[in-house]
């Protein structure tokens, strides 16, 4: 009984804080893939957004801020092709049935945060309240605190035959195989891990089953206790819920992905930075996909 | 915590924020103008934000949480379905293609200013209020068959820009300045620089296409518009030259540096 009030303590207190502190520094950031289904023979297209609870503007592909990205399928790793000023930023064909990744990674961009207190509402919204301490501890600035960050962001999309019938037992082999994932079997290339500096990893394919795990990872090694967020829009109202989950001692945490809608999943951590000329370094990682009513799979 | 313990919590946590939309972020997202010449005629197709252009809100800095005039017109000219925001867009048309400046590049700036008319505007249904809308405004300026470069700037609180001439109009080959992305895994990550120069064009290869970035209310390099005789330099019909690159996308990146994109 105890617990369960802490548990609805600690509820109340993070409706409180998402409902007023939003903070303006809190800007996720996520491939958005439109127009689906999604048909071999047709060009996929995707936004970059960035912005919060799913409400972001759309960037534009940029040659400078993109460090890395393209589209992973069974037997295809696609570069992105693109002109500086392209919207959707991604246009790119779809070759073949299955599940496919899409992958984008940034170049370092620079953060300024004017007074402590905009940088302590970041490091409260993720729930990394420690950094504060190392901040006092290494003597760090009350103002003018720069921040180095980059992005690593995933997306998943499941791709059909335009010919209803065709693909269906390609993706059950496949689904099959994701699901499974044993050391027998690898798992499909879109769910294999792409080595981004941090990297949610699903274990299993997204699209299938009520539960999706996710595993964290920082250079390749999994990140116990740090927070991830999940962001569900539902398909029919809308409505946006954030759910916070920190991940367990080995960078593993589940969530409850049953609900048709678009998801996306975030987490942030915080390193001392190796270049002097900032005081932190973040990285971001973000993966998305959206899930059809049962109806319409 | 138990699986059980851990489900629990999840459903406990997941809090309805769907109410926290704004119009923030919006002033990030730079307008792209792509730009050709077909004969005697200059034509820009600028895809924007067109409520953010007539409330003046482009070029802000400021933070999302800040309230100002404009965010509130913004909002309501945001909710205006396209003939409605046509009529206000007709009605602030003056002021601002007089706060648009294309600009012959080869004369003096007092007599260089190339006038420019509406043709056509696209403005698309009102849809989701969260997220920005794209219109698509279609402007024209004649130009004299002399003109071999032109300039463009605009107001800063219409905020950045992309501009894209298309490359070497009316010729077969068509460079578009595409760049490839690849998925190798960046081992160290790169930054973004702002002093990188795409000098492609000057340096004897094949003319790229114009490209580049531009923080608000700058001025943009020479567009190379000049007819030129198929005899000359790499049989160009018309030349398109610029430092693509000189202000890059990197720019965006010290305009932004208060906000995170």
């Amino acid at each position: 009984m105890i617990a369960l009030k802490r548990l609805l303590n600690e509820a109340c207190a993070l409706l409180v804080l998402s409902a007023f502190a939003i903070p303006a520094v809190a800007h996720e950031y996520w491939l958005q893939p439109t127009d689906m289904p999604w048909l071999v023979g047709e060009q996929l297209r995707a936004d970059v957004r960035n912005g919060e609870n799913f409400v972001g503007d759309t960037l534009p592909f940029d040659p400078d801020a993109f460090a890395r990205a393209g589209l992973i399928s069974e037997n295809h790793r696609l570069a992105l092709n693109g002109r500086l000023g392209d919207y959707p930023a991604f246009q790119m064909p779809l070759q073949e049935t299955g599940l496919h990744l899409l992958l984008l990674e940034t170049t370092r961009r620079e953060l300024l945060h004017e007074q402590y207190s905009d940088f302590e509402t970041f490091l409260n919204y993720h729930g990394l309240q420690g950094i504060a301490e190392r901040h006092r501890n290494r003597d760090l600035p009350d103002q003018g605190i720069v921040e180095h960050y980059y992005r690593y962001c995933k997306s998943f999309i499941d791709v059909r035959s335009p010919t209803p019938g065709k693909d269906q037992s390609a993706q059950s082999t496949q689904s099959t195989q994701s699901a499974q994932s044993t050391p027998d079997t690898p798992p499909a290339a879109a769910l294999a891990p792409q080595m981004q500096r941090l990297e949610l990893i699903a274990l299993t394919d997204p699209m299938q089953g009520n539960t999706l795990q996710l595993q964290l990872h920082l250079e390749g090694a999994p990140l116990a206790n740090r927070q991830v967020e999940l962001f569900h829009r539902d398909s029919e109202s809308a409505a946006v819920t954030r759910t916070l989950l920190d991940t367990d001692a080995n960078g593993l945490a589940s969530f409850d992905t049953a609900a048709p809608g678009q998801y996306l999943f975030n987490s942030v951590t915080v390193l001392e930075p190796a270049d002097t000329s900032a005081h932190w370094e973040t990285l971001w990682a973000s993966l998305t996909f959206h899930k059809s009513a049962p109806s319409l799979q | 915590m138990s699986s059980a313990t851990r489900l629990f919590s999840l459903m406990l946590l997941a809090m309805p924020v769907s109410h926290m939309s704004g119009v923030q972020a919006h002033e990030l997202r730079p307008s792209v103008a792509d730009i050709s010449r077909s004969g005697q005629v200059v034509q820009i197709e600028l895809s924007t934000n067109l409520e953010a252009l007539i409330s003046e809100m482009g070029g802000g800095e400021h933070d999302d949480s800040t309230e100002t005039p404009q965010a509130e017109q913004y909002r309501q000219l945001r909710a205006l379905a396209p003939d409605a925001l046509e009529t206000e867009l007709r009605q602030y048309l003056s002021t601002l293609l007089s706060g648009i400046s294309l600009d012959d590049a080869t004369v003096s700036v007092a007599e260089s200013r190339l006038p420019l008319s509406l043709e056509t505007v696209s403005i698309p249904q009102v849809g989701d209020t969260g997220q920005a809308r794209d219109s698509v405004l279609l402007l024209q300026a004649a130009v004299a068959g002399d003109i071999n470069a032109v300039t463009w700037q605009w107001e800063a609180h219409y905020g950045s820009i992309i501009l894209r001439a298309q490359a070497v109009m009316n010729q077969a080959s068509r460079d578009t300045d595409v760049t490839s992305i690849g998925l190798d895994i960046v081992s160290s990550p790169k930054t973004s620089t702002n002093s990188k120069a795409d000098n492609t064009a000057d340096s004897g290869s094949a003319p790229s296409a114009f490209t580049q970035y531009l923080p608000p209310g700058k001025r943009s390099d020479p567009m190379g518009l000049a007819l030129v005789s198929s005899a000359g330099r790499g049989g160009v019909a018309y030349l398109v030259i610029g430092l693509s690159a000189l202000l890059g996308i990197g720019a965006i990146a010290l305009y932004r540096r208060r906000k995170r994109g």
